[in-house]
């Protein structure tokens, strides 16, 4: 997890940020940011980036039908792909 | 074709661009031994045809280059036009027309980087440019936009007359603010044919690349990129991480003066106009472009290399420069003395 990244952080998609629809999913990027694409899963972390949930909200919601022994998989791949979207200023923590 | 190349290539049809390069002009008031353009005066006339089909076509990058892009009378106007267009916009220049008043209009139009070329210190800069004084005129301008907030970038033409000054170079440039540098192989192409003398060794690129590797260990926030791709069968395992294959003709392209889609600008292999088709319909007809991303139009030797995926042959205006054909060998490819 980054320095300022904790399950409470509430985290929105930066108005800077464009995104295109592609038959794989979306592509995104900002002034600052190179293009990246997100398949169907970095998707639904993306849209749950509203300015309202927070990291565990995001991960509950994300790994709720998630056997119990792939949670922790899972919950791994969701904060790695959030620190990456966070690390190109893609999206913030805003609290 | 098979199944799987056929899946690939309709896939990438679907795609647009993620990034296009616009040539405002032929034209240059530099002379560079090694320019792979042609330096007559031929302006972009339709350059608001062109930038709206880019923009409907949902292009996310603008890279204005040339020739001389400074030189189009209409060049402000462009820039500020792309900035309400696309997401980036990127200007590659030689630099000598950017004053501390052309700096602050490209910030305030949030021009995202300017990529100014500089060769070497001044007598080899200028010998290479063949105008006198063009150093100290692009040194002023990379300081001028040092003062903005757009990114700057310093662009350095591998050549057999400047590539010993290389490393001393980047440090004056590291040491005055510039911290991203892109550096690109000479291929006689274009007003370089008549050059070739220019082109550099394999050993000398690989000097280069390892001089890279240093560089980037030792001070931190440098980034190079490199303009050219590699092929992988001639980099030792420690220099793989210089090994990428190029997205032009595939994620990105080149649109000449004329409006023409071209695979890259050194290169020149043209695959349709924008001006009379979209990008879909271009690449749906053009049978370079099919095979370009099937793989088909490489060399055997390639098609069959496990690395394949990685290096994709490496630089096709290379190949072209050496053999004179697009599916030719990379000049540095182990495969280039192959009959």
């Amino acid at each position: 997890m980054s320095i300022n990244l904790t399950s409470e952080s509430i985290l929105k998609v930066n108005s800077s940020a464009r995104t295109r629809q592609e038959s794989f999913g979306i592509m995104i990027a900002s002034r600052t940011a190179p293009a990246m694409c997100l398949n169907e899963d970095a998707i639904q972390i993306w849209n749950l980036c509203n300015g309202k949930n927070t990291l565990q909200i995001i991960i509950d919601k994300l790994t709720q039908n998630f056997p119990e022994e792939s949670k922790k998989e899972a919950e791994g791949k969701i904060i790695k792909v959030v620190n990456t979207l966070l690390n190109f200023n893609l999206i913030a923590i805003v609290n | 074709m098979k199944q799987e190349q056929e899946k690939f290539l309709l896939q990438n049809l679907d795609v647009s661009p993620v990034n296009v390069q616009l040539e405002l002009t032929e034209a240059c008031n530099l002379k560079c031994r090694f320019c792979y353009n042609s330096q007559q005066p031929i302006l972009c006339s339709r350059y608001k045809n062109i930038i709206d089909r880019l923009e409907s076509e949902k292009v996310m990058e603008i890279v204005l280059t040339g020739g001389e892009p400074m030189l189009h009378p209409d060049f402000i106007k462009i820039v500020e036009l792309c900035s309400t267009k696309f997401i980036k916009v990127q200007i590659q220049t030689n630099g000598t027309h950017i004053t501390k008043e052309m700096a602050k209009t490209l910030e305030s139009f949030q021009v995202q980087s300017v990529n100014v070329s500089l060769h070497g210190f001044e007598e080899t800069n200028d010998y290479l440019t063949g105008v006198k004084g063009s150093y100290k005129k692009a040194l002023d301008g990379i300081k001028a936009m040092l003062s903005t907030n757009v990114m700057v970038v310093s662009n350095f033409v591998l050549t057999s007359k400047n590539i010993s000054e290389l490393p001393a170079h980047i440090d004056f440039l590291f040491n005055i603010g510039v911290k991203n540098f892109t550096l690109t192989r000479f291929s006689p192409t274009g007003v370089g044919s008549s050059s070739a003398f220019l082109n550099i060794s394999k050993d000398e690129l690989l000097l280069a690349l390892e001089y890279i590797n240093n560089k980037q260990k030792i001070e931190d926030g440098i980034s190079f990129l490199l303009a050219n791709s590699i092929p992988r069968c001639a980099l030792p395992i420690h220099l793989y991480n210089h090994c990428n294959y190029c997205h032009f003709g595939a994620s990105r392209f080149y649109i000449d003066v004329m409006g023409n889609v071209l695979v890259c600008g050194m290169s020149r292999v043209k695959l349709g106009n924008l001006l009379e088709d979209s990008f879909r319909s271009i690449k749906e007809k053009s049978q370079i472009y099919k095979d370009h991303i099937t793989g088909e139009s490489f060399p055997k030797e390639c098609k069959v290399c496990s690395d394949f995926h990685l290096c994709r042959g490496g630089c096709r205006a290379a190949a072209i420069s050496v053999s004179g054909s697009f599916s030719g060998p990379d000049p540095l490819s182990i495969h280039v003395n192959l009959k």
